[in-house]
């Protein structure tokens, strides 16, 4: 089990945190002011490992940086992103200030709604605790041994830790091999965490509180009674919660394998690209910021899991997604509204 | 028509032994057919049947194995079945046909029951895919534990033990590690293995009738330790190795000099 040794409380709430972070920074830019908290975490999320593919294979493939040079690059990374999400908050502040804060109007929940926001947010924390009690049963992947020899031997190419083979040779497998790896491993390193924390329980939650965030943002638009999508979250959480039940589909490689990069492709990646398509049918146009957010996921998932197998799933996916909106042409397509109702 | 559907049935069969989940997914498919609006089953319904009609399909499998080789069977698609998604929409939406209050709760609480049993709800239920018992199997790890005390130089061991080994066992080295199970599969050259370890890979396959050959081109590659599966009426002793472990599922020779 965890011991209090291996914690790093800082770290663990900026590994949580610097996804809202780089989104908060994204939505500012793109002066999307609409997009919602989730979706701001979510295109961090991506946002971030576009970031690190990025540093970690232009350092290592031009500039031939050590590992502690790489994690040096890291720290400037987290840092940069903190400065300018400190930054951006200031100015957002002062120019609500002047523009006057726009009245919000929140609608009160009911009394069961709150109930059953309760069972869901009991559920979520069920589902922290069993990702926490598969730590005890150490994987059988290519991830955590790699990010121990990397920690271990200060390297930047991984290196299979028992044949002492460097991963660096077939430009597919190294780049898939690598970057993810290492990012952990820097992430480790900088934040003098246990690689077990990290993958098994830090990493594991992140995906699935993306995973939960993904798949409520595409239902959204659909259920739009707020109820209903709480309840939809509960059975979201039982099916998490149950989660060994089928090999190959996601909830099972949630708990096991949360971490790795075809994991977060699929639980994550492929509800969101779904939604975007799913959007832009609704509302007639694919708008240029839903694009770039296709983009961001489409290289972000090249990054973390190879294009072999994470970027022809998207391509799988958003090409038949995308087939179904021509095939079914806009028949009965409606302007989407994601407003919640509230009550039945 | 029925080689398809056999192969369906196996593909499901392997996936989950019981299928109940796969049951939900179908029947979650129905429910949103017969509640939707014409207008929700376009974008819900219609869309997964394809999806359903493309990732099944052993034809796509086929042509897509052609161009990429680690699409050699099911299971990377199998990942795109959206059961996450449509399980709890189904549900919910079966929930709220129910106009009374008191039996939308009863059929909650029984549809919830449903999903945990059929799963295995916070580790409670044995028989489901990735459970401690075979997860953490105790067979592997008496040999992995031979092998941390005992290897000097090298060890080969058997395919299912290679990713084992460098979980639990990260100081012994193996002639060849689990990336070369993933060689043919990443369209590149993982590793700078040649030839002739492909080829003592394949014969460890097949210890019965290769074991011979596999202790000599070990004994030439400098490994003390071989590890093969169990098999019947194996022998006690192969060229300069002789058995030093054995339990139900592994045989481990070691060097004698």
């Amino acid at each position: 089990m965890i011991s209090f040794d291996m914690m790093n409380i800082p770290g663990l709430i900026v590994v949580l945190a610097l996804p809202y972070m780089a989104g908060y920074i994204l939505k500012t830019v793109t002066l999307r002011r609409e997009i919602g908290q989730i979706e701001t975490y979510l295109t961090g999320f991506f946002f971030l490992f576009l970031i690190q593919g990025a540093v970690f294979v232009t350092a290592d493939s031009f500039m031939g940086l050590a590992f502690a040079g790489l994690c040096d690059c890291y720290v400037g990374m987290i840092i940069a992103v903190a400065a300018v999400f400190a930054v951006t908050v200031i100015i957002n502040i002062i120019l609500n200030k002047k523009r006057g804060r726009e009245e919000r109007y929140r609608q009160k929940l009911t009394k069961r709604e709150w109930i059953l926001i309760s069972l869901m947010f009991l559920i979520g924390i069920l589902v922290c605790i069993r990702v926490v009690g598969t730590i005890g049963y150490v994987r059988e992947d290519f991830m955590f041994p790699t990010v121990k020899t990397t920690l271990a031997t200060g390297t930047v190419n991984a290196y299979n830790p028992i044949t002492s083979r460097p991963y660096v040779y077939g430009i597919i497998n190294s780049r898939k091999v690598i970057t993810l790896p290492i990012y952990y491993a820097c992430t480790c390193a900088v934040f003098k965490m246990d690689p077990i924390l990290l993958l098994y329980v830090i990493c594991t939650i992140q995906t699935v509180i993306c995973t939960y965030f993904s798949c409520v943002l595409f239902i959204i638009p659909i259920i739009r009674f707020r109820e209903r999508l709480y309840m939809f979250g509960i059975f979201l959480g039982a099916l998490l919660l149950s989660g060994d039940y089928f090999n190959y589909a996601i909830g099972g490689k949630l708990l096991w394998n949360g971490y790795a990069g075809d994991t977060i492709v699929a639980a994550v990646m492929l509800p969101y690209v779904l939604f975007l398509i799913m959007s832009g049918y609704r509302e007639r146009r694919l708008k240029i910021i839903d694009s770039l957010k296709l983009f961001l996921v489409f290289f972000s998932s090249v990054f973390i899991t190879g294009v072999a197998k994470g970027a022809l799933l998207i391509c799988i996916t958003g090409g038949i997604a995308f087939i179904c909106c021509i095939i079914i042409g806009r028949k009965g397509a409606a302007p989407e509204d994601r407003t919640l109702i509230v009550g039945e | 028509m029925g080689s398809i559907a056999g192969t369906m049935y196996t593909f499901f069969q392997n996936s989950k032994t019981e299928g109940a989940y796969m049951l939900l997914f179908a029947l979650s498919i129905v429910i949103l057919y017969c509640t939707n609006r014409e207008r929700d089953r376009f974008h819900f319904v219609y869309p997964t049947l394809l999806l359903l009609g493309v990732v099944c399909n052993p034809v796509t499998v086929w042509i897509l194995s052609l161009i990429f080789p680690v699409l050699k069977n099911y299971s990377p698609l199998a990942g795109l079945i959206p059961i996450l998604l449509y399980i709890p929409y189904g549900i919910v939406e079966l929930l709220y046909i129910i106009k009374s209050a008191k039996t939308q709760r009863i059929v909650a609480i029984l549809l919830f029951l449903y999903v945990s049993i059929c799963g295995n709800f916070m580790g409670a239920f044995e028989g489901n895919t990735r459970t401690q018992t075979n997860y953490y199997d105790a067979g592997k790890k008496e040999v992995v534990e031979y092998l941390e005390t005992n290897t000097k130089s090298m060890a080969l061991a058997d395919d299912s033990l290679l990713s084992f080994i460098s979980s639990y066992g990260d100081s012994v080295p193996l002639l060849y590690g689990h990336d070369l199970l993933h060689a043919d599969s990443d369209l590149g050259i993982i590793d700078g293995y040649d030839y002739e370890i492909f080829d003592i890979q394949r014969m460890m396959w097949a210890p019965e009738i290769y074991l011979d050959e596999i202790a000599k081109v070990a004994k030439t590659r400098g490994c003390d330790i071989i590890v093969v599966k169990n098999f019947e009426g194996a022998k006690s002793y192969t060229g300069v190795y002789r058995e030093a472990l054995t339990t139900p599922d592994y045989i481990v020779y070691r060097s004698i000099s």
